[in-house]
């Protein structure tokens, strides 16, 4: 009961300092839960505690993590209520670009010859890390690789997709949000929203849409592509 | 005062326990109808779907929700620190994946803006 009280209050602590770094660095590649995470490392290696058992302590952010996704069910009401008209055209290119993205990972990394579990994670790598875990969990996945490489995947589009896209007069904001939240989840979403609000809401609802998405079509693309 | 932060602390165990239930709900439901959907996804989409009805359950869960949704990275910590087991494995194929994560990456987001201008510009509606 205390390891795991320790480990609860040292986890939301180390995310705490992490996310007051990130406030006071606002760049993408200063990610809080790569921070959080770093510290946790640092700490398990000077108690020798192994990443399984610290993992089984932490069940009750492991819960939590699931009542955060049910969670996003009232901010994803809102934001539809929101979007009005433009709500059929907004899911229809997410099912679309999720589609594409999650295939594709599957066929590239099945072409470069990748082992099993990358391949699994590389189509999870689609949806918010939040979603990854839960699906990789639903099929046996690898859920700790499927979240290290959301994290990296939102860096790349938050780094990447807004730039590229004001480069190519892409600035519609509902355009420019749905394609971010899409591709870049939380990293480019707390990005844009930082810099441009009404890109950043649609990015927002994107992200929780595309999360919803991955959940029915990662573990039925990989079924039929691998 | 003291009532209203009483009233206050009602509503939020009342949004956490809304929440625990439509995870339950999810749960019941992927394991009767055998969906590969993660139960709290279910549970997600039966809470949008209550909370845009009902004024009342969007007041209810506006409390819970909102903390539970501000605190989402600090619960992807502990399975993230599992990641330290696949290093060796990010190691071997290091290149091949940051490649097919930008690849993918771009392709995602260039896709779906296109298909979301053409639809818009089709004039599909809801």
């Amino acid at each position: 009961m205390t390891i795991v009280l320790i480990v609860t209050a040292g986890t939301l602590l180390a995310y705490w300092a992490a996310l007051k770094v990130a406030a006071a660095v606002p760049h993408p590649l200063v990610n809080p839960v790569l921070l959080a995470a770093l510290g946790i490392w640092l700490a398990l290696w000077l108690t020798g505690m192994t990443p399984s058992a610290y993992r089984a302590a932490a069940g009750p952010l492991v819960l939590a993590l699931e009542l955060a996704i049910v969670a996003l069910g009232v901010p994803l009401a809102d934001r539809l209520k929101a979007l009005k008209g433009r709500a059929l055209p907004a899911f229809c290119a997410l099912l679309v670009g999720t589609s594409v993205t999650i295939a594709a990972g599957i066929g590239l990394a099945r072409l470069a010859g990748l082992p099993v579990p990358l391949v699994e994670a590389l189509s999870a790598k689609t949806v918010s890390s939040g979603f990854a875990i839960a699906i990789m969990e639903r099929i046996g996945g690898p859920a700790a690789l499927a979240a290290g490489l959301v994290v990296a995947t939102g860096m790349i589009g938050a780094l990447t997709v807004p730039p590229l896209f004001r480069r190519l007069g892409l600035t519609a904001p509902d355009a420019l949000g749905l394609a971010a939240g899409q591709s870049g989840h939380v990293v480019a979403t707390d990005a844009l929203l930082r810099t441009d609000r009404a890109s950043g809401e649609y990015s927002a609802l994107a992200l929780i849409i595309t999360g919803l998405l991955g959940s029915v079509l990662v573990p039925l693309l990989l079924g039929l592509l691998t | 005062m003291a009532s209203k932060q009483l009233g206050s602390a009602a509503t939020f165990l009342g949004g956490v326990a809304a929440l625990f239930l439509a995870r339950e709900v999810g749960v019941i439901l992927a394991l009767t109808t055998g969906l590969p959907v993660p139960a709290a996804v279910l549970g997600l989409l039966l809470i949008a779907l209550a909370s845009g009805v009902s004024p009342w359950l969007r007041r209810l869960l506006a409390a819970a929700s909102s903390l539970f949704v501000r605190w989402l990275g600090a619960f992807i910590v502990p399975p993230f620190v599992g990641l330290a087991m696949f290093l060796p494995l990010l190691g071997d194929h290091g290149p091949v994946v940051f490649g097919i994560l930008v690849l993918t990456t771009l392709l995602g987001a260039g896709t779906t803006a296109g298909c979301y201008l053409l639809f818009r510009s089709r004039g599909v509606r809801a």
